[in-house]
């Protein structure tokens, strides 16, 4: 039987994952809505949603690595 | 020249196999119970943080089973079970695996991910042997741990004809 797991996991490219950028708002007049630069068509995909989850698990292993 | 195959083909389900139960009889042939990836993936974590989970897991992966195999076998069990369909289990799969790298660095055990080019992507059957092996060895010792329980002599019942009977 062939595993499919090594292939999925390997194309799950969550090195070049975009991030939401915070706008800076120190001023009163700064806009306060989160500028995203995610498309929400990106956003409602269910293989962006793993990833991101995937990137947190995969920070916190890093962590655990650097013995943080 | 004879090409011998490793799963001989009459090993494979007949056709018409799955037609011999009732259509919805299997979990599987009826709706999922998790029909988004974020419900399965919540159903996975949940199942996943239990520390009975952690040690089973911890204890397959120290007898070198690849991570893949045994995210593989989980969400294959998922589908079995109803919980989830092929295609989302299919996405599961990376989290999967990512979470059970972190169980094995957590717990600090060396552990094969399965990623390597190299290495067969099947777990072979000399390693299953051997994992069945050390399971039955420990179930053995198991037992013999077990205090026996001492039963207690029972009075032989008179086998006399005008012997008083209780």
């Amino acid at each position: 039987m062939i595993n499919p797991a090594r292939q999925l996991y390997l194309n799950m490219d969550i090195d070049a994952l975009q991030e939401d950028k915070q706008a800076p708002s120190t001023g009163l007049l700064a806009p306060r809505k989160m500028v995203s630069n995610v498309s929400q068509d990106a956003v409602n995909k269910p293989a962006y949603r793993v990833a991101q989850h995937m990137k947190q698990l995969r920070k916190q292993r890093e962590m655990l690595k650097n013995g943080n | 020249m004879a090409i011998e195959e490793q799963n001989p083909l009459l090993d494979a389900p007949i056709p018409g196999m799955s037609l011999t139960h009732e259509l919805g009889a299997r979990p599987w042939q009826s709706p999922a119970q998790f029909t988004t990836v974020d419900e399965t993936i919540n159903f996975y974590m949940d199942r996943m943080a239990t520390e009975e989970y952690m040690e089973q897991a911890i204890e397959v992966m120290e007898m070198g089973v690849p991570v893949t195999t045994i995210a593989n076998t989980m969400q294959m069990a998922g589908v079995m079970e109803g919980k989830h369909s092929i295609d989302v289990g299919m996405l599961v799969i990376p989290l999967i695996m990512e979470m059970l790298m972190l169980i094995a660095e957590n717990a600090g055990i060396e552990y094969d991910d399965g990623l390597s080019d190299d290495k067969p992507t099947k777990t072979s059957d000399a390693r299953l042997d051997m994992i069945r092996r050390e399971m039955k060895e420990r179930i053995d010792d198991v037992e013999e741990q077990e205090p026996e329980v001492e039963t207690e002599p029972t009075a032989e019942e008179p086998k006399g004809l005008m012997a008083r009977r209780a």
